[in-house]
C-alpha cells in the first residue's frame, strides 16, 4: 500500500481518471498507484459501480418506452404553433413576393441590435422620417410598382410607420393601418430589412431608407428569448 | 465519449435548415431516445418527459435557421434539453408544486400510458421486482440530489459527455463541472452505499 498522502493525491484523480480527463502521464501514475492500493481500487470499485447502476437503471428504463408518439406529437405542435416574428416576416416578404437577394451582413450584433434601438426610438419618438442607418440592412428586392401591403401578421402586431411620423397601431386599428398604406404606398425597387431588438420584440423593415417612404415597425409579444448563443438575424 | 454522427448531423441540419421535414424528422427519430433520457432522469416522470421531450424538439425546429453550427448539433440539443428542464424546476418552485409520490414513480412505464416493448415481458417476476425495487432506489437517491448536480452527473454518466462539453451544456466552468460532480457521486455513494460496497 502507498503512503496515505499519495493515496489522498490519487483519490482526488480518480475520478477523472474514471471519467478519462486525464493526461496519459496522469493516468499512467494512476494505474501505476492503483496496483499498489487497495484503498483506492475499492474506491474505484465504488465509482464504477455507481455508474453502472445509473445507466442500468435509466438505460433500461428508457429503453422500453415507446417513443412512437414522439414525432407526430412534434409535428402537430410545430402545425399548431403561431408563426414567430421571424417566420411572420419571412412570410409576409414572401407573400408580397420579396425577396432575399443576399444573405443578412455578417455584422456585429451589438451594432445591429443599437441600429434597431436609435431606429425604433426615432420611430416612436420623433416626427421625422424612420429612415434606418446603413448599418446592418440587408437589400431586399420588392416587386417594382406593386403597393407594399399592410403587415399584417398572426406573430405579432404591426405598429406601422408613415411618412414622417409612425403611427402606433393597436390591433384592432385596421383601419389606419389601411390608410397610412394606401397614402404612402411602397413602390420602389428595394427596400430593406434592418435589424431588431430582440428584447423588446421590435422589427424594423425599413422599406425606403433612402427616401422618403415609411419604416414597417412589427412589435411581437410574448416571443421566447432566443437560445444563448443564437444568431437573431432574420 | 459520446460519437455522434457528427458529418450526417450537419447535413440532416443543414437541410432542415432550408426547410427539410424529413432531414427534421430524421434528427428527431436520431436524438429522441437521448433527449428522452437527459428529461427522464431530471424531472422522473414519464408523462411529463414525453411532454418536455417533445417541446425540446419544438424549441429545435424554431430555432434551428439561426443555429450557425459553432457548437455541434447534440450540445446545442442536450443545452435546450437542460435549460427546459430548468425552466421546469423553476415553474414547479414557483407554483410551489408537490408532486404526487405514487403517480412521481407509480405509473413509470404503466402499458397503458407507455407501451413497453415485449423484452421486459420475459423478465421473470422475481428479477423484475428485484430490478424495479434497485431502480426506485436510485431514482430516489437522483432525486434528492440538488438540480445543479443532477444535471451534470447525468450528463456524465448517462450520456458520456466530456467535462468541457458539460461546460458547454450547462453554461459553467470545467472547475465546476469537477467540483459538482465530485459531490453528486458523494451524496450518491452515500444513498447508495448497500449496492455499491
Amino acid at each position: 500500500m502507498s503512503n496515505k498522502t499519495d493515496c489522498r493525491g490519487v483519490k482526488e484523480m480518480l475520478e477523472r481518471f474514471l471519467d478519462g480527463e486525464l493526461s496519459p502521464q496522469e493516468h499512467d501514475r494512476i494505474r501505476d498507484e492503483l496496483a499498489r492500493c487497495e484503498e483506492c481500487r475499492q474506491q474505484l470499485d465504488r465509482l464504477q459501480k455507481l455508474r453502472a447502476l445509473i445507466r442500468e437503471v435509466y438505460v433500461e428504463e428508457v429503453r422500453r418506452v415507446n417513443l412512437d408518439a414522439v414525432l407526430p406529437g412534434v409535428m402537430e405542435r410545430i402545425r399548431q404553433e403561431k408563426p414567430g416574428w421571424r417566420q411572420s416576416i419571412l412570410s409576409w416578404l414572401e407573400r408580397y413576393q420579396i425577396g432575399l437577394v443576399s444573405p443578412a451582413a455578417p455584422l456585429g450584433v451589438a451594432a445591429a441590435l443599437a441600429a434597431a434601438v436609435i431606429a425604433g426610438t426615432l420611430i416612436y419618438a420623433t416626427s421625422g422620417t424612420p429612415e434606418g442607418p446603413e448599418v446592418g440592412k440587408t437589400p431586399v428586392q420588392i416587386a417594382a410598382d406593386e403597393p407594399a401591403p399592410p403587415a399584417e401578421e398572426e406573430g405579432g402586431t404591426m405598429l406601422a410607420g408613415a411618412e414622417g411620423a409612425a403611427d402606433v397601431l393597436a390591433p384592432d386599428a385596421a383601419a389606419n393601418r389601411r390608410s397610412a398604406h394606401e397614402e404612402k404606398p411602397f413602390k420602389r425597387n428595394e427596400c430593406y430589412v434592418t435589424y431588431y431588438q430582440v428584447d423588446s420584440g421590435t422589427v424594423i423593415v425599413d422599406v425606403d431608407p433612402d427616401g422618403d417612404a415609411p419604416a414597417v415597425v412589427w412589435h411581437f409579444e410574448g416571443e421566447e428569448s432566443p437560445e444563448p448563443g443564437e444568431d437573431n438575424r432574420i | 465519449m459520446v460519437v455522434p454522427l457528427e458529418a450526417d448531423d450537419k447535413i440532416l441540419v443543414q437541410r432542415a435548415k432550408e426547410g427539410d421535414q424529413a432531414a427534421f424528422k430524421e434528427l428527431v427519430l436520431r436524438y429522441q431516445r437521448k433527449v428522452y433520457m437527459i428529461v427522464y432522469s431530471m424531472i422522473s416522470n414519464h408523462q411529463e418527459a414525453m411532454d418536455k421531450t417533445q417541446e425540446v424538439f419544438l424549441r429545435v425546429h424554431r430555432h434551428l435557421p439561426s443555429f450557425e453550427g459553432t457548437s455541434s448539433f447534440y450540445t446545442w440539443i442536450y443545452r435546450i434539453a437542460v435549460n427546459i428542464c430548468i425552466d421546469h424546476y423553476r415553474r414547479r418552485k414557483l407554483l410551489n408544486y408537490e408532486y404526487d409520490d405514487s403517480f412521481k414513480h407509480g405509473p413509470a412505464l404503466q402499458e397503458e400510458v407507455f407501451p413497453v416493448v415485449s423484452s421486459a415481458s420475459r423478465e421473470t417476476p422475481t428479477g423484475r421486482l428485484l430490478r424495479e425495487e434497485l431502480a426506485a432506489k436510485i431514482r430516489e437517491a437522483l432525486d434528492k440530489l440538488p438540480p445543479k448536480h443532477r444535471q451534470v452527473l447525468i450528463l456524465r454518466e448517462l450520456e458520456g459527455l466530456s467535462y468541457q462539453e458539460i461546460a458547454d451544456v450547462v453554461g459553467i466552468s470545467i472547475g465546476t463541472v469537477m467540483s459538482r460532480l465530485f459531490h453528486a457521486r458523494k451524496k450518491m455513494q452515500s444513498r447508495l452505499s448497500h449496492y455499491v460496497n
